[in-house]
């Protein structure tokens, strides 16, 4: 017995010293962290084999949980030990002066400016893979009650023209609403856009403020919410929209691009389509997606620099693009889409055509990321359902909201 | 008359406990037979409990996109060297408090214990500082080293120990057994249901952890299972069918483990607050 744990224990201890960090930082491989590529049809990971092959390079690309790409970076960084390259959505200002400036590649590949992450006149970060607010509807519930949705940008509907629509087609059909909308500040922004909201906006003296119709937006989004158009629950108490839509009992849904993938795939119970959103005022949409940033210090920057060039290049853009079903970022780019291509078409107008205020918006905020030790994440959000909860009145809501903005942002 | 109120009240319960049972089964039920659905039946209205059309297409699709055998190792290998050095540690210690007399012993008894009532994340920040100091981030030593030491394991021992008679101790002394010979040969033998106890709670608690991973591994050769998990949760979106079926696939050795074991658990569960 005693002879047997004396062996365990030295089994053990040899196990231990074995499994212990063996240090990684002296090779020159590049290790690219991102979040859910495997669900993506491993798109940077066939683009990675693709670079290592051909340069005979050791780009290894690791996929981390999108919720903690931020936490996890910030330990590696911590560690004195950051990857050499990673895709996210989320900055911690903990990163800032360790990244390297991306502006030469970015303008020599032509992807599109607007979209540079700045700090200080640095390029921080490149947008990677674009996303876009577009609306969807229930096919099959528009033809069953004869109602016409617009199939050109040449007759795009105004919002009011769209609710009567929806109401027309939940009237007609077993259809159990109108209109849903991701419980999501971005998606809800991109509605004020359309009804000519110019965003969150600093003024001279650094406070921040919004127009008159951000107001008049919110009014006519939470009419929708109070007349039933719109499932409530959705906004005060999380339900999930996409389910809601692929259940196939409402007739409208404003998402993105990424759920085309999985609607292509996983929505047989009825037809759906991509259509072009209703306008107010402007046409809009909103961007987001992932960005590409680059750590300093790691001993390979060069060959980290050679790499993010080669992925920018046009022809490697497209093919990820179309591996990852992601809208490009690269100026002429085309892209030939393993699924949806009319959708990603309607997409790609709709960017073309949507006003500055979403790309300014969105590289703010993500530029402000960097900076500021507080966030205004979700700010506006949770102001709206306060709205929608009669808690508080529209005016209040946007107060407070841009009371936020000035306290964490305005002595940026 | 006090027979009939007894054999009502013991159908009242019977029933409770039924619906308690059902309430338990049903998400489990419901994750199980979802995971035969193929993707278009998850949010088709109204919903069925049973599959339309069956099929095993998602554990197909999982099982080829996600790398579960290395994910099972790398759990397993943290699962069964923590619990089996928790049980060494915690014996160990635990014999010593309840047999040994020493001045500050109490004190530091009193000291283990207070150490239960700081939660984990409490503690998160300094362990890991610790850990990254040692050179054990991203290892899965990293993920063994701080969970070996519990309290709670240390008191199960100190209790069972203060049972055994001093009695049995000194006999083995007298017949000049020497310390070591006495814990490994004598205390630890007869200390069996405690040791089994924790062996189950600590392989529950390893399989299952999940925020300390998060935090300490960062390569993916060296994900556990509860980490692999979370990649499938995108930024906007979520792969339902995958997701159904990986997580059923990842609680299938507990649920083996449970099949085999199940009368020492059901044992454990119900003796933990008790002495022995």
């Amino acid at each position: 017995m005693k002879k047997g744990i004396g062996l365990a224990a030295l089994l053990l201890i040899v196990f231990l010293t074995a499994c212990g960090n063996s240090g990684s930082s002296s090779d020159n491989s590049i290790e690219f962290l991102v979040s859910g590529d495997s669900v993506e049809g491993n798109a940077i990971s066939t683009m990675a084999k693709k670079y290592n092959e051909e340069n005979d390079a050791n780009v290894k690309v690791v996929d981390v949980p999108y919720e903690d790409m931020a936490t996890r970076v910030t330990n590696m960084v911590r560690d004195g030990n950051p990857p050499e390259l990673i895709r996210t959505t989320k900055f911690s200002p903990l990163w800032q002066d360790q990244l390297l400036n991306l502006g030469e590649i970015g303008k020599e590949r032509n992807v599109d400016e607007s979209l540079f992450i700045k700090v200080e006149n640095e390029v921080k970060a490149l947008p990677l893979d674009l996303t876009a607010v577009g609306m969807f509807v229930n096919k099959d519930l528009f033809e069953e009650a004869g109602v016409e949705y617009p199939t050109s940008e040449d007759d795009i509907w105004t919002w009011e023209k769209f609710t009567s629509s929806v109401k027309k087609v939940t009237e007609n059909t077993n259809a159990e609403y109108g209109f849903v909308m991701d419980q999501s500040e971005h998606r809800l922004l991109t509605m004020l856009y359309q009804f000519g909201s110019e965003g969150i906006r600093p003024n001279g003296n650094g406070e921040y403020q919004v127009n008159q119709e951000t107001n008049e937006g919110i009014e006519f989004f939470t009419q929708l919410n109070n007349e039933g158009v719109m499932p409530k629950n959705v906004w005060t108490s999380g339900a999930n929209a996409a389910s809601l839509f692929k259940s196939g009992r409402v007739a409208a849904y404003m998402s993105g691009n990424w759920q085309l993938q999985d609607f292509s795939e996983n929505i047989t119970n009825f037809e759906w389509a991509s259509v072009y959103m209703p306008k107010e005022d402007t046409r809009a949409t909103n961007l987001g997606g992932n960005y590409i940033v680059a750590f300093d210090g790691t001993g390979n920057e060069k060959a980290t620099n050679n790499f993010i060039s080669w992925l920018y290049k046009k022809e490697n853009h497209e093919q990820m693009s179309r591996i990852g079903g992601y809208l490009p970022v690269v100026e002429n780019a085309e892209v030939n889409y393993q699924f949806a291509q009319e959708s990603f078409e309607i997409y790609q107008n709709e960017i073309d055509a949507s006003a500055e205020v979403s790309s300014y918006m969105q590289t703010e905020i993500v530029a402000k990321q960097l900076i500021a030790e507080e966030s205004t994440n979700n700010v506006l959000r949770e102001e709206v359902i306060g709205v929608l909860n009669n808690d508080k009145s529209i005016e209040e809501a946007l107060n407070n909201t841009t009371d936020a903005y000035t306290e964490a942002y305005g002595n940026n | 008359m006090l027979k009939f109120k007894e054999n009502q009240s013991s159908i009242f319960l019977t029933v409770l406990m039924y619906v308690m049972v059902f309430l338990f089964i049903f998400p489990i039920l419901w994750l199980l037979l979802s995971s035969f659905k193929p993707g278009g039946e998850l949010f088709d209205y109204p919903l069925s409990f049973l599959p339309e059309n069956p099929t095993v297409e998602n554990y197909e699709y999982a099982w080829t996109t996600m790398n579960f055998v290395r994910y099972f190792v790398n759990t397993a290998i943290v699962t069964v060297v923590t619990t089996v050095l928790t049980i060494l540690a915690s014996a160990s210690c635990g014999f010593a408090l309840a047999k040994y007399k020493y001045k500050w012993l109490s004190v530091f008894f009193i000291c283990i214990l207070a150490t239960t009532m700081l939660p984990t994340e409490v503690i998160m920040n300094p362990t890991f500082t610790v850990i990254q100091t040692l050179g054990l981030y991203d290892s899965l030593a990293g993920l063994i080293v701080p969970s070996i030491s519990t309290a709670t394991g240390i008191f199960m021992f100190r209790q069972f120990f203060l049972t055994v008679p001093d009695d049995l101790l000194e006999s083995a002394r007298i017949d000049g057994a020497s310390e070591g010979k006495t814990f490994f040969r004598l205390m630890l033998p007869i200390s069996k249901p405690i040791i089994i106890t924790l062996a189950i709670f600590s392989f529950q608690w390893r399989w299952n952890d999940y925020i300390w991973p998060l935090i300490v591994i960062s390569s993916p050769e060296k994900y556990t299972l509860q980490i692999a998990l979370r990649n499938i949760v995108g930024a906007n979106s979520i792969d339902w069918p995958l997701l159904l079926s990986a997580s059923v696939i990842s609680i299938l050795p507990m649920v083996i483990l449970f099949f085999v074991f199940q009368r020492y658990i059901m044992d454990s569960q119900a003796t933990s607050g008790l002495k022995d």
